[in-house]
């Protein structure tokens, strides 16, 4: 038979079970930045040998395949959701907030044979915008501060001349805005 | 005057099971267990309990050769466990009615 538990128990369970379930378990958010981050600075080295190797024009038709990237999303969210211990309410609500962004980013490469190599600075935005959110959600200060280095790229982007810079700052940017971060993430300590 | 508290989760284990899955989308019966500490004999009694009375939506599968269980509180359940915590809340403070 159960022990008679008095209602300051009752209070006392529901406040330790509260302070037990804030988990600071974010490590598994690394890896949809280290997929995306060199992703894209994958397609960017292809886009350059396919530059000088069959002409611009033809090169541009890289950028759909920023949609391997929404591929593996969701075949890692689906892995994730059934190899994690728990599910958070932030894990929920990150994930609300990339797959608005990956509407956005859908637009985004859709219209690429016509934006030409102004998508990259957009594509920057859009992802400083989301990584600063992602990490002011998460309080992971290194994806605040990449955000911040995304944002710089794209806003110096836009006054670039040449395509040849603007790739460089794309990578510069991917490389220390959002794949550096996610290292550092993934080195972090668990709770 | 004072309502009786919900008698499912007036129970210390079954409360502390709810408490934490208010706070997550789903976890697995293991991260509530290690949480709890409850044995998992009794800790699997009453989350049958509770999925029974449809405060929990309880999954059960196979991860590889190993069955998995997750949990996850359900709308009702969360109703329940608010209207217990506002019951529990004017027991405690009586002046507050």
């Amino acid at each position: 038979m159960e022990k008679e538990m008095t209602n300051e128990e009752s209070l006392r369970i529901i406040e330790e079970m509260i302070a037990a379930s804030k988990t600071n378990y974010k490590k598994h958010h690394g890896i949809y930045f280290l997929f995306w981050g060199y992703l894209a600075i994958g397609i960017i080295l292809l886009f350059l040998v396919l530059r000088n190797t069959v002409g611009e024009s033809q090169a541009h038709y890289v950028w759909p395949l920023f949609f391997l990237g929404f591929l593996f999303n969701f075949l890692q969210m689906r892995k994730n959701g059934k190899s994690r211990p728990v599910v958070t309410k932030v894990d929920k609500m990150i994930g609300k907030i990339w797959l608005g962004v990956s509407f956005g980013m859908a637009v985004l490469f859709g219209a690429s044979p016509i934006l030409g190599w102004k998508m990259l600075p957009m594509t920057l935005l859009v992802m400083g915008i989301a990584t600063y959110t992602h990490g002011a959600i998460l309080g992971f200060k290194p994806f605040v501060i990449g955000a911040f280095v995304l944002l710089i790229m794209a806003s110096v982007s836009f006054y670039m001349p040449d395509i040849n810079m603007v790739l460089g700052l794309f990578v510069a940017g991917v490389f220390f805005g959002y794949i550096t971060p996610a290292h550092l993430l993934r080195n972090e300590k668990e709770d | 005057m004072l309502k009786p508290l919900d008698p499912l989760l007036h129970s210390q284990l079954r409360l502390a099971v709810m408490s934490l899955l208010m706070n997550v989308e789903k976890a697995e019966f293991v991260w509530i267990k290690e949480k709890t500490g409850a044995t998992a004999g009794n800790l699997s009694v009453q989350i049958d309990k509770l999925g029974k009375a449809d405060y929990l939506k309880v999954e059960k599968r196979f991860k590889g050769k190993y069955p998995q269980t997750n949990c996850s509180i359900t709308k009702k359940g969360k109703e329940a466990f608010e209207a217990y915590v506002n019951n529990l809340k004017k027991y405690i403070n009586p002046s507050s009615n």
